[in-house]
């Protein structure tokens, strides 16, 4: 729970903020800021990785105040790389970090179950991680690269646009809540019950992480790629 | 707010610039999704629009007389059914809706009627409904993961499409699984069908 009630500022001190929300923690990891700052604010730190401050603030109040609503005025055409770097980074860490760990859990999880439901989960988990390979792939290879030209004032990509993004934004939750679902209601007994725990924490946290990157694509990346197609 | 997907809202409206207009409102939103907008109520069927969750419409698409129709028109399978009014409304009329937003609303308040009527009619179908699968939701389930299609299924048990559509949005429900591979899971992991089947 969140202790705070206003959206962060600049003069904020970061240690502060995570010790607040420690999702933020996970902000921190994926854009590589070493642990370790002190009583640095987030005006300091930004300064100090050559992060845009503004946005920052933005992502971190998306991911800490569910009823924070973001307001993409102040932000412009020089703010969209650091924004896709950082959308970059997050595929990174859900890739790199987050996925990978979670197969190790339900990999232990299951490894004590008869072959059939043993081959039925990992199966089920094998094709969500491909389809999640997919959806990461299709921005990174296709979404990105659009919006990055624009960023560098290059001409907009024929026949493409952004709001094309929205609709093949497939949902890659709902097939975590189903897993979700039948790791905490349905598996057999015999489960490996430490690595059942760890995987229902792992869900919990990937689904929330999950949730604001979507917040951030729809909430700040969309309407201001729309603004910047606009105003060509 | 919990991990369910967005709830798609349907508007209907002659207008576009309100349609645009909610629209733009929703896209503030982490609970509703603007599923379209029609510009009148003849061309809603319940088929075309079963992903709908919520519907938001404007009266005055209908004639004066038939406006008490249009809460029942449209929420048939218990959707709820808002009012979007542009003008002065006829409070008599609006009685028959779950609830009433004025253009003149602010955002929040927009947001705030839309959550009031979907949570209104989540609850008692919640209570009502046991968790346990019917037999019936069992043939389907079980047909949904031998990967069957709706109108195969529907075909073999002698139901609508329609009918089967609903089975599958309750079981789904019940269950919280909603992809089909998740079902099929849940199927073998109950022996409900053997794994040479899957």
């Amino acid at each position: 729970m969140t202790t705070r009630f206003a959206p962060y500022d600049r003069h904020c001190k970061l240690a502060d903020m995570i010790l607040a929300d420690p999702m933020l923690l996970g902000i921190v990891e994926r854009l590589d800021i070493s642990l370790g700052f002190g009583d640095a604010t987030v005006e300091d730190i930004c300064a100090r990785y050559g992060l845009s401050s503004e946005l920052f603030l933005m992502i971190c109040n998306v991911y800490s105040f569910d009823t924070y609503r973001t307001n993409i005025e102040g932000l412009c055409r020089k703010d969209l790389p650091y924004l896709v770097a950082y959308l970059r980074a997050s595929h990174r860490y859900y890739t790199e970090v987050c996925f990978p760990r979670l197969h190790e859990h339900i990999h232990a999880m299951v490894a004590l179950l008869d072959p059939t439901n043993r081959g039925v989960i990992d199966r089920f988990y094998d094709d969500y991680q491909s389809e999640v390979d997919r959806h990461f792939a299709y921005e990174e290879d296709v979404v990105f690269p659009y919006i990055e030209s624009l960023s560098t004032g290059g001409s907009p990509v024929e026949g493409y646009h952004i709001e094309q993004f929205g609709h093949n934004h497939s949902n890659i939750e709902e097939k975590l809540n189903d897993i979700k679902n039948i790791v905490l209601k349905y598996l057999p007994e015999g489960c490996a019950v430490t690595s059942r725990h760890q995987v229902l924490t792992d869900i919990f946290r990937i689904e929330k992480d999950l949730d604001r990157h979507t917040e951030i694509e729809n909430l700040i990346l969309i309407p201001l790629v729309e603004k910047l197609e606009n105003n060509e | 707010m919990n991990n369910r997907s967005k709830y798609n809202v349907l508007v209907v409206t002659p207008s576009e610039i309100i349609a645009a207009g909610v629209g733009e409102i929703l896209l503030r939103s982490r609970e509703f999704v603007l599923f379209g907008s029609i510009p009148d109520v003849s061309l809603y069927s319940e088929s075309k629009f079963e992903a709908v969750d919520v519907v938001l419409v404007d009266p005055q698409v209908a004639s004066w007389e038939s406006r008490g129709e249009l809460r029942r028109r449209l929420g048939g399978r218990g959707v709820p059914v808002l009012a979007l009014i542009v003008g002065v409304g006829d409070d008599s009329l609006l009685r028959n809706f779950d609830g009433v937003v004025s253009i003149y609303d602010s955002a929040d308040m927009v947001l705030s009627r839309l959550s009031a009527a979907v949570e209104q009619s989540a609850a008692p179908q919640n209570r009502n409904e046991g968790d346990e699968l019917s037999s019936r939701e069992r043939d389907i389930l079980t047909a949904v993961a031998r990967g069957k299609t709706n109108k195969e299924i529907a075909d073999e048990l002698n139901l609508s499409v329609h009918t089967v559509m609903t089975h599958r949005k309750n079981i789904s429900h019940k269950l919280g699984i909603n992809s089909i591979s998740g079902l099929t899971v849940y199927a073998i992991l109950n022996k409900l069908i053997d794994v040479t089947d899957y």
